[in-house]
C-alpha cells in the first residue's frame, strides 16, 4: 500500500463525510439500539440475531455502494486488497465518520481485518449478560460490507472478532476473500 | 454531539421499514388498512418510533428552560427537534387554540428518496408510519398525548395534524 493512495483515500473519506448533510450520532445509536432489542424479542437466539443482523446489512450493503461510488469519487478499485483499504479509510469515515485501519493480512492476502476504536451504533450500550458472549451487536456491518463488495463483483466473508460491548479492547471484523465474480460490470459513477 | 452522514440513518429506517413492514413486492401485495396480522406490524413499527421519539426529546431538551406554555412546546418540538431529527424546521405552523396544531414541511426528509422513487410512489405511507412514532413519541414527552396524521399526498410535502387528547 503506497502511502500517497493511502492519503488520497483518507482525503476522499474526509471530503465525502464533509459534504454530507450530518444526523446526531445519538438518534442513530438510539434507534439502532432499539431495532436490535426487537431483533432479539423475535430470534431470542444470539446466534440467530447475529446472522439477521447480517441479512438486513445485507441489503443495505447492495443499495449503499451505488451511494458510497456516486458520493465518494472513487472509480475503480483493482482488488481485495485495495477494496479493504477504500472501506476502511472512506466508506467508515463517509457514513459513519469514524476511520478504521486495516491490519492483520494473512501470508496468502486474502483476509484481512478492519479496526476500529469508535462505534457510533454502540454508544452508550451495555449488553445483558446472557448475550455478552454470544451477541455481536454490531453485525450488521459485516453484512453491510460483504453487500456492498458482492456489487463490485467481490465476494467475501465478514465476522466480528473483537467487539468493545464484549470486553475487547478495540471493534475488529474479518473479511475474507472468496472469489472474483466474472463479469466485471464497470464502475460507473455517472448515473 | 459526535455526527455520522444522514444516509447512514436513512438506510437503517429503510431497512426497519422492511423488516416490521415485509419488502417491497410484499407490500405490494396487501393494501395495509385492510390485514389485520400487517396492522399490528404497523401499530409495532410506529410504537418503536414513539419510544425512540421520547427518549429522544428528553436528550434534546436537557439544560433547556421549563417550557411554560403549551405553544412553547410545540415551537420546541417544530423548531429544535424537527432539525435535530429532520435536518430543518417546520415551514409552517396553524392551530386553531383548541389543541389542534398543523405542521407543514415543504420537504419531508423521510419521503425525500422515496418520493423520488416511481415505483415507491404507492409506498409513502409506509415511509412515515415511523417518524409518526418519533413525533408522537416527542409530544409525548413533554406530557401532551395526542394522535399524529400525517397527509404525504403531495410528497416530498407532508402535513402534519397533531391532535391534542387533554389541555396540559
Amino acid at each position: 500500500m503506497s502511502s500517497s493512495r493511502a492519503s488520497t483515500w483518507n482525503k476522499l473519506g474526509d471530503a465525502a463525510y464533509a459534504k454530507s448533510e450530518k444526523v446526531s450520532a445519538d438518534l442513530v445509536a438510539l434507534t439502532y439500539g432499539s431495532f436490535v432489542r426487537e431483533i432479539i424479542k423475535d430470534f431470542e437466539e444470539p446466534d440467530q440475531v447475529n446472522k439477521e443482523l447480517e441479512k438486513l446489512g445485507y441489503n443495505i450493503g447492495i443499495r449503499l455502494i451505488e451511494d458510497f461510488l456516486a458520493k465518494s469519487g472513487i472509480s475503480n478499485c483493482s482488488s481485495f486488497e485495495e477494496s479493504a483499504e477504500i472501506i476502511s479509510r472512506v466508506a467508515f469515515k463517509m457514513f459513519l465518520g469514524i476511520r478504521a485501519t486495516v491490519s492483520n493480512w494473512n501470508s496468502e492476502h486474502n483476509s484481512c481485518s478492519i479496526i476500529f476504536d469508535e462505534n457510533p451504533l454502540a454508544e452508550y450500550v451495555e449488553l445483558p449478560p446472557e448475550y455478552t458472549h454470544s451477541l455481536f451487536y454490531s453485525n450488521l456491518l459485516c453484512g453491510v460490507i460483504r453487500g456492498a463488495l458482492e456489487m463490485v463483483q467481490i465476494i467475501v466473508e465478514c465476522e466480528f472478532v473483537k467487539d468493545q460491548l464484549r470486553g475487547d479492547d478495540t471493534n475488529e471484523i474479518n473479511i475474507r476473500f472468496k472469489e472474483m465474480l466474472q463479469e466485471q460490470v464497470p464502475w460507473n459513477d455517472e448515473e | 454531539m459526535t455526527e455520522v452522514a444522514e444516509e447512514s440513518f436513512d438506510f437503517l429506517v429503510m431497512i426497519m421499514v422492511d423488516y416490521f413492514l415485509g419488502n417491497d413486492e410484499k407490500r405490494k401485495k396487501v393494501s395495509l388498512k385492510d390485514d389485520l396480522s400487517t396492522r399490528r406490524k404497523v401499530e409495532r413499527l410506529e410504537a418503536i418510533g414513539r419510544d425512540i421519539g421520547r427518549r429522544w426529546l428528553e436528550k434534546l431538551s436537557e439544560g433547556t428552560p421549563h417550557f411554560s406554555t403549551e405553544l412553547d412546546k410545540v415551537k420546541f418540538i417544530c423548531k429544535e427537534f424537527w432539525i435535530a431529527t429532520f435536518q430543518k424546521q417546520i415551514d409552517n405552523l396553524k392551530t386553531n387554540n383548541k389543541g389542534t396544531y398543523v405542521l407543514s414541511d415543504k420537504r419531508f426528509r423521510s419521503l425525500l428518496h422515496v418520493s423520488e422513487t416511481p415505483d415507491a410512489i404507492g409506498q409513502l405511507e409506509d415511509y412515515i408510519i415511523f417518524p409518526l412514532g418519533i413525533i408522537k413519541g416527542a409530544f409525548e414527552s413533554l406530557g401532551m398525548n395526542c394522535e399524529v396524521y400525517g397527509d404525504c399526498s403531495s410528497a416530498p410535502s407532508c402535513i402534519f395534524t397533531v391532535n391534542l387528547k387533554e389541555q396540559e
